[in-house]
């Protein structure tokens, strides 16, 4: 018993010094796409804890993330706001919106939902693609929204080089495992999966459903305003052809669908193998064959829910507990262990 | 100002028309096997292309292209449920998991053909210069001029659902489609192959949205994307008419056309788009189950 | 003692139907208390009145003296009133255990204090498939208690069972009667809708008899079994002197 909790405990760490350690030797190509890895892990892990855990399929959830970072990026243009503080900011208006929203959506039932939240998703696009103004407030329609560059500055959540970058988002995919882990073992996450199994016995159990896939919404929604942020700060742009676009909805979901729906780690696993993947079709061959990236996408959907219902994330465990166990064997230490195990 | 509103009406009828003409293979195929096809727009789009390419290679007008593309796309449609959805269904009646995993293949189906023929055909909008898109109706001494096409596309709506309702009402094979839509598991007791009955009428589905879009390549463009947006709006319409009511398709479309053509009069045709959303979503909060639709 | 629950006039009607007619009855605390009769009559309906699933088109549900008439399906768990379903319903998704801390997750937050109430309810109950595996992979037997189970891990006052010991052979009745008497001496009240009448008579005090959507009889069991309403609508003659 001793030695899988060391065992357990060496690997994780050795995992996390890998991901800490592996941008460091790569150019800016390959750091772009690993910060695009954890971009959409992390957004997708939010996405997770509202549509994995309760399985009601959002494909609108985008508009999540670009009213986060739309709200940060007009608070720094307009206010000079430190997108650090304005990035909490926004995390909370969405989070209120994205309650209002489901207030009414949870009563609909599984397509329903979805058709309601792609519709969603196209109402607030075609309006900000449309709009100057909000409230007074100019936002640039179509144009959107471009950020100053003045260089490094990390205050205002501005740098230089691409690193450090990849470290905030890493601390940011980080803390969501975290939270989503958390709720998997709290009685939060138990009734979001007795919900999500049978509603009718969950009430039975005392369950009040459209509360706790509130409280779920609120999270999630929390969480992928973040992304936005990130966004708008990384790209020193934000526009509604990209944050409210249905693709960025769809590309969300489908990653944590491929990488396995309702787990914690499936999001990241589906990132991983997916970004990587249509990033490099996109550069070889974007210009020839505009959409690839997309067709891969569809195809590897396709193929998922064939022939791996669950997505990656089983197969993408069992490899790691079967090299872990190749691994141990080699090392030194776990003589040591399971000689203590022994006396 | 008043009297392009007016005039905006009925040309918003007959878009609408043509809309519906595009939902009803939708209403057939949701109304009876309960499977939302993402894919539909696609399979529009897929059709579109066929008709351009008999035009553009072989000098057949679509609407004779109708017979040739028609029967092709009822068999595409009849593989695809045979072939990807119903072992789907087979595998999802023994689990206690929710049934997601077909409304996910045909997304995974839609951006996989979509995507597929902007690879092989790019963006580029094609257009295709028949009789019917060249000839305009004209009346009331040239106040109200449309193209002959979209006429068409609005008599055809009315065909199509004739056709629809004439065979699931008065063939045997209908009574078929109509027992499994209803019950499901007594329809089997009855000895009726269920998932034969599916693929037949995914199959009807499927060729009737081909037959609409033989109206809609010539009055529209050949492109890629333009399965996602009449896709989506076919959803909403089948929604909004009554899921599984051939009139609610066509009721639905004409609203829809209606609300586009009428809205665009008082803001931009982009902006107008947005009105059929929040239509929609205003349905689905206060009256899901459509106009003409049962429970 | 009191009446833990009472069912004042209540008629429920689905359209043309009507469903349960008229029917009027109270449940004393602590008591095991059976509802019988053919298929059809309106015992489910009734269920679900009381645990609020649906309202009553007329008539009021009075538990522990409080109108629950209008209340909250999810609202019934925590003032002590759990349900089992006629088709188990087990998570799925879940193990045995995790299933029965979805229930006893009600009335604590922690989960170390949640799975180990969920594991003193697998003893108590004496389930013995493995509490770690999948929930849907079970004996019947044990798919019902684990349904009991469940709704026992609220901690309620009264507990509806429906149908809990259909598809059970005789032995595992058996078994599920000790289980019902067990849960009564802690302290519950059971309603229990059954089919098996020997069952019934021998475990309920009670004893109400639905024909039709109406309360045909109502008593112990040596009264109904002798009653000639009840012999003739659906008991048959081999019940009476039992």
């Amino acid at each position: 018993m001793k030695e899988n909790l060391l065992k357990g405990r060496l690997f994780a760490f050795l995992d996390l010094a890998l991901l800490l350690v592996i941008p460091l030797p790569m150019g800016s190509y390959e750091q772009d796409i690993l910060i695009m890895v954890l971009f959409y892990a992390f957004a997708s892990t939010a996405w997770n804890i509202i549509c994995g855990f309760v399985g009601t399929l959002s494909l609108g959830h985008a508009v999540y993330l670009g009213i986060g970072g739309y709200i940060s990026t007009l608070l720094l243009l307009n206010l000079q706001l430190s997108p650090w503080v304005g990035m909490f900011v926004g995390a909370a208006i969405t989070s209120v919106i994205g309650i209002l929203i489901g207030f009414p959506c949870f009563r609909l039932k599984g397509p329903y939902f979805t058709l309601a939240s792609i519709a969603l998703g196209n109402i607030v696009l075609i309006w900000v693609q449309n709009n100057e103004y909000l409230f007074g407030i100019d936002i640039k329609g179509a144009m959107g929204l471009l950020l100053p560059q003045t260089g490094n500055q990390a205050v205002a959540f501005e740098f230089a080089g691409k690193l450090p970058y990849y470290y905030i988002m890493l601390v940011f995919l980080l803390v969501v495992i975290l939270v989503s882990r958390l709720i998997s073992r709290s009685r939060l996450g138990y009734y979001l999966v007795a919900i999500r199994s049978d509603p009718d016995a969950a009430e039975s159990l005392g369950i009040p459903l459209v509360r706790y896939k509130l409280i779920a919404m609120a999270i999630s929604t929390f969480f992928i305003s973040f992304a936005g942020t990130f966004y708008a700060q990384y790209y020193r742009y934000i526009g509604p052809d990209r944050v409210f676009g249905n693709d960025l909805s769809v590309q969300i979901a489908l990653i944590a669908l491929i990488g396995g729906q309702g787990t914690i780690l499936g999001p990241l696993f589906g990132a991983i193998l997916l970004v990587p993947l249509s990033s490099f079709l996109s550069e070889y061959f974007g210009g020839t064959l505009p959409g690839l990236h997309l067709f891969i996408y569809g195809v590897v959907m396709m193929l998922v829910v064939f022939y791996m219902p669950n997505g990656i994330h089983d197969y993408v465990m069992r490899f790691f507990r079967w090299a872990e166990g190749a691994l141990w064997k080699r090392l030194p230490v776990s003589k040591a262990a399971s000689g203590k195990a022994e006396s | 100002m008043l009297q392009s509103v007016l005039l905006s009406i009925p040309q918003g009828i007959i878009l609408g028309g043509a809309y519906g003409a595009i939902a009803l293979g939708l209403s057939v195929i949701f109304g009876v096997t309960r499977v939302i096809n993402f894919a539909h727009g696609s399979m529009l789009m897929v059709s579109t292309f066929a008709y351009y390419a008999l035009y553009q290679l072989l000098g057949i007008d679509p609407y004779l292209g109708i017979l040739i593309v028609t029967p092709v796309m009822f068999i595409v449609g009849y593989f695809t449920q045979k072939l990807l959805i119903k072992p789907l269904l087979i595998r999802e009646r023994a689990d206690v998991v929710e049934p997601t995993s077909v409304m996910l293949m045909t997304i995974g189906l839609w951006y996989t053909l979509d995507n597929l023929f902007t690879m092989l055909f790019g963006s580029d909008y094609r257009t295709m210069p028949t009789p019917a898109s060249q000839s305009y109706l004209s009346m009331g001494n040239g106040a109200f001029v449309t193209q002959w096409s979209k006429v068409i596309a609005f008599l055809a709506s009315f065909a199509i659902a004739g056709l629809l309702a004439f065979i699931i009402n008065r063939t045997e094979l209908g009574k078929g489609i109509r027992a499994v839509s209803q019950n499901r598991d007594a329809a089997a007791l009855c000895g009726l192959d269920v998932y034969k009955t599916y693929s037949i009428a995914f199959g009807l589905g499927v060729a009737a949205v081909a037959v609409a879009g033989a109206c809609l390549s010539q009055f529209y463009f050949v492109q890629p994307q333009t399965g996602a947006v009449f896709g989506t709006k076919s959803f909403m319409i089948v929604v909004l008419g009554g899921l599984g009511s051939i009139p609610g398709a066509l009721l639905g479309g004409i609203i829809f056309g209606v609300v586009e053509t009428v809205g665009a009069q008082f803001m931009t045709a982009s902006s107008a788009s947005m009105l059929s959303f929040i239509l929609f979503i205003l349905v689905l909060v206060f009256r899901p189950r459509g106009l003409l639709g049962r429970n | 003692m009191s009446a833990i629950i009472q069912m004042e006039h209540i008629t429920k009607q689905f359209g043309g139907l009507k469903a349960v007619n008229d029917f009027c009855g109270d449940v004393e605390e602590h008591s095991i208390v059976g509802l019988i009769g053919p298929n059809g009559a309106g015992k489910t309906t009734l269920f679900n009145m009381m645990a609020c699933t649906f309202p009553p088109t007329s008539g009021k549900v009075r538990y522990c003296g409080r109108d629950i008439t209008r209340a909250r399906t999810s609202d019934m768990a925590g003032m002590g009133l759990a349900r089992t379903f006629q088709v188990t319903k087990p998570f799925g998704s879940m193990s045995v255990l995790d299933n029965i801390m979805v229930g006893t997750f009600l009335r604590t937050k922690d989960r170390k204090a949640a799975r180990q109430k969920a594991e003193d309810i697998y003893r108590f109950l004496g389930i013995s498939c493995d509490p770690d595996k999948a929930s849907c992979n079970s004996t019947t037997v044990d798919r019902k208690k684990l349904e009991v189970a469940r709704a026992l891990a609220t901690e309620p006052k009264l507990l509806l069972l429906d149908e809990v010991m259909a598809g059970c052979n005789p032995q595992e009745k058996l078994e599920l009667v000790q289980v019902i008497r067990k849960i009564r001496d802690s302290g519950v009240t059971i309603i229990i809708i059954e089919h098996d009448i020997k069952t019934i008579m021998t475990l309920c005090e009670k004893i109400f008899l639905l024909h039709r959507g109406e309360k045909l009889v109502e008593g112990t069991p040596e009264e109904v079994a002798n009653d000639k309403r009840a012999i003739s609508a659906y008991l048959g003659e081999e019940f009476s002197n039992a």
